[in-house]
């Protein structure tokens, strides 16, 4: 075993059919596994202007190379295909226990085209697949769903479930697909695919052992990683306003320093992403008022009001995806701050916290608390979701929309009960729901008056909670990478912290460096940018998890993990040289299907123009324009973005002969 | 392997990972916060000894060393 089976599983769902197609190795060498292999078949099999919700799209749930080869932190499952919010290249990224799953039944992926005429869910083990129908299940939430198909399929080994809720039922462009009790691949509109595919759930439960070339290797690799994260812990004296302090103080500083990625390790244990709450707002990395504002809106309440202690509070016990060692996650009962509507719920990402808090100017933790399994339920996209609430309110105080619009709602910056009723609308596609379901950037020109300028979107994907004027690649990544709007495929900070120059040959040194510096359109910010991106699709063709990720290659050591389970004798140079085989495949993907690389260039707000008055980022404007020209550039794609020929042939992308490349043909 | 050997947890080397209990084929192993638990990380049991064949699977998965076989009691 090399980590991978060699074998995907194909659905048919207008057909009711299935059937097993084999991967020669070559494919895998070229592409790794996950979102890399999911390029390779998408590529090939989506044909150009193929309609996203039709029965020619694809989507494709994917395992990593490295899931269960006892590496650990490698249990990412991602769900790609083409966007119905973009139109583009769509994917999306989530924890949990199903990515094993993928492999304990004997497949590297399945892949679901078609639209079945009723409702269906798939059942899989090793030994066969099977469609079975789900019209009892239709209409249930996300995890009723997941709890009643468990009971009715549980025998030895817990099966493992990923559903849609109603937001998938009703095509919201901004669903997505949930499973682990509320853990959602929440974004690029996946959710909406599956749903128009009718396809409710995947049920597996096979038992498969999994492995790699190497296991002493992967499992030494292993323990050295997970030494390290047991070392270091914060001491309980550390709460949660120090760390909000340590915001404050980056903020401030005119440097950016070069710090190790281990030391965010303690806090992802301590409280998980909701330990960046505070900090996040004081340096200037959480949006504030649709983009318009910044923490000198409502400053010291504000962090006070979000602290990550809040929500340990709550929590009544860890929660680990598959093989993390670090566990981010936590199960809180939140029956007192929902007025008894749910008891639990997994604790709130910082990306929803500040969603329904920074974003929408909110103070109202348990009103959040609310919101996160409401819509982790319904299976809809937090970080989109607060977007549209948060143009609805900006446009709702500029006189664009009134009570007419809204069904008699009055929407105001930080009222989160009115924001919840809108949400529930969203939900059930109900009045102004059913003009808001899909996004941002579909509401407004739905609603049209001008509202579109104040739709903050790349594309049609919404950004997240980390601020472009903040961090100018990701700027960029928000504004051209294959998925926009996007934070987690790279930025100045995931780069300066997972230290690719230390094995990569081309990735440029980023040490202590002025804030100004990032400013500059130059060739080493964008050899970063191309590092950044590239060094992800090869966290992604390996199942790994971004937390980890920026701990630093010295820590997570990715390269030599892939070294062991494969035996490819590659050097770091030759996976990243794949990464970029998987990022410019994307990019194909995008320009067959009439995808304008440029056409998703982040809205001037986001760039800082005009710059913010105050706050953090008084000042800043993100020369984007300039950057994305020198990242085209060193990524050797033309200055409208296609891939040059002589790239292609570096990459040896000629693994897609046959297809429909470069828009040729 | 030795008769009646199964799984015992070295709680000190665990790290929650839950490969063990992802390897295991007949769902034997399950996670579960110790009672009285200070830092509510959950670990693997065997809550239902009788289902376990000490086939060892979860021993060779456990990248950390955490499982050894002993007869149970």
């Amino acid at each position: 075993m090399k980590g991978y089976t060699g074998k995907i599983l194909w659905v048919d769902l207008s057909e009711e059919k299935t059937w097993v197609e084999e991967i020669p190795e070559e494919v895998y060498t070229a592409y790794l596994s996950g979102v890399g292999l999911a390029s390779y078949i998408l590529y090939r099999e989506i044909p150009a202007g193929a309609d996203p919700l039709g029965p020619e799209n694809v989507l494709a749930f994917v395992s990593g190379l490295l899931t269960g080869t006892g590496a650990v932190v490698m249990g990412r499952w991602m769900v790609a295909t083409k966007s119905p919010l973009t139109g583009g290249w769509g994917d999306s990224n989530c924890g949990g226990t199903f990515s094993p799953a993928i492999k304990q039944c004997g497949y590297d992926g399945i892949f679901v085209k078609g639209l079945a005429g009723r409702p269906l869910y798939l059942l899989a083990d090793h030994r066969e697949a099977r469609l079975l129908p789900a019209e009892d299940l239709w209409g249930l939430d996300a995890i009723e769903t997941e709890e009643t198909l468990m009971e009715r399929h549980w025998e030895k080994k817990k099966p493992s479930v990923v559903s849609i809720g109603q937001a998938g039922e009703g095509v919201s462009l901004i669903s997505g697909i949930v499973n682990d009790g509320g853990r959602i691949a929440a974004r690029s509109g996946v959710g909406a695919v599956m749903g128009s595919k009718k396809l409710k759930a995947v049920v597996l439960k096979g038992t498969l052992p999994m492995g790699g070339q190497d296991p002493v290797a992967i499992h030494a690799l292993s323990r050295e990683f997970s030494d390290k994260i047991r070392r270091y812990s914060l001491p309980g004296l550390i709460k949660g306003s120090h760390v909000a302090l340590g915001g404050r103080l980056l903020g401030l500083s005119p440097f950016n320093p070069s710090l190790d990625g281990l030391m965010f390790m303690p806090l992802m244990k301590k409280w998980g992403t909701s330990g960046t709450n505070g900090m996040a707002a004081n340096m200037g990395d959480s949006p504030v008022k649709n983009w318009t504002g910044s923490i000198k809106d409502y400053n010291r309440p504000y962090v006070a009001a979000v602290d990550p202690d809040h929500i340990a509070g709550l929590e009544v016990r860890k929660y680990h995806c598959y093989s993390c060692v670090i566990g981010c996650g936590g199960i809180c009962r939140i029956d007192d701050k929902t007025g008894g509507r749910y008891t639990y719920s997994h604790k709130p990402e910082y990306e929803t916290v500040s969603s329904f808090s920074s974003l929408v100017m909110g103070k109202d933790l348990d009103a959040v608390y609310e919101i996160n399994e409401m819509l982790n339920r319904a299976g809809m996209d937090t970080i989109s979701a607060g977007h549209v609430c948060a143009w609805a309110i900006e446009s709702f105080e500029k006189g664009l929309i009134t009570t007419e619009d809204t069904d008699g709602l009055v929407l105001k910056w930080g009222d989160l009960q009115t924001i919840k009723a809108l949400l529930e609308k969203m939900i059930r596609r109900e009045g102004i729901g059913d003009l808001l379901a899909d996004g941002v950037k579909l509401g407004s020109e739905r609603i049209g008056r001008d509202s579109q300028a104040l739709a903050m979107h790349c594309g049609g994907q919404e950004p997240a909670m980390h601020d472009s004027r903040l961090d100018p690649i990701l700027g960029v990544i928000y504004s051209v990478d294959t998925t926009p709007g996007r934070h987690t495929t790279g930025s100045s900070l995931y780069y300066g912290l997972t230290k690719l120059w230390r094995q990569v040959s081309w990735a440029p040194r980023s040490g202590w460096h002025t804030k100004h510096s990032e400013y500059k359109a130059s060739r080493e910010e964008a050899l970063k940018t191309l590092a950044s991106v590239a060094y992800k699709q090869v966290v992604d063709g390996a199942g790994g998890c971004l937390f980890a990720m920026i701990s630093g290659v010295q820590h997570y050591r990715v390269f030599d993990w892939l070294e062991a389970a494969t035996g490819w004798g590659f050097s770091p140079d030759d996976y990243m040289h794949i990464g970029r085989r998987i990022s410019t495949t994307k990019q194909l993907f995008n320009i067959k299907q009439g995808i304008d690389p440029l056409a998703a260039k982040m809205p001037d707000r986001m760039a800082g123009l005009p710059p913010l008055t105050q706050g953090p980022l008084k000042g800043r404007t993100v020369p984007v324009e300039a950057m994305i020209a020198e990242y085209f550039q060193v990524a050797g794609w033309d200055q409208g973005g296609c891939p040059k020929a002589e790239t292609l042939e570096a990459l040896g992308i000629d693994i897609l002969e046959g297809g429909n490349r470069h828009g040729q043909g | 392997m030795a008769k009646g050997e199964m799984p015992r947890l070295k709680a000190e080397n665990c790290m929650s990972c839950s490969i063990c209990a992802q390897a295991c084929p007949f769902g034997c192993l399950t996670l579960e916060v110790p009672e009285g638990s200070r830092d509510k990380r959950p670990l693997p049991l065997l809550v239902t000894p009788s289902c376990c064949t000490g086939c060892e699977i979860c021993v060779k998965a456990c990248p950390l060393n955490c499982l050894v076989m002993e007869v149970g009691k």
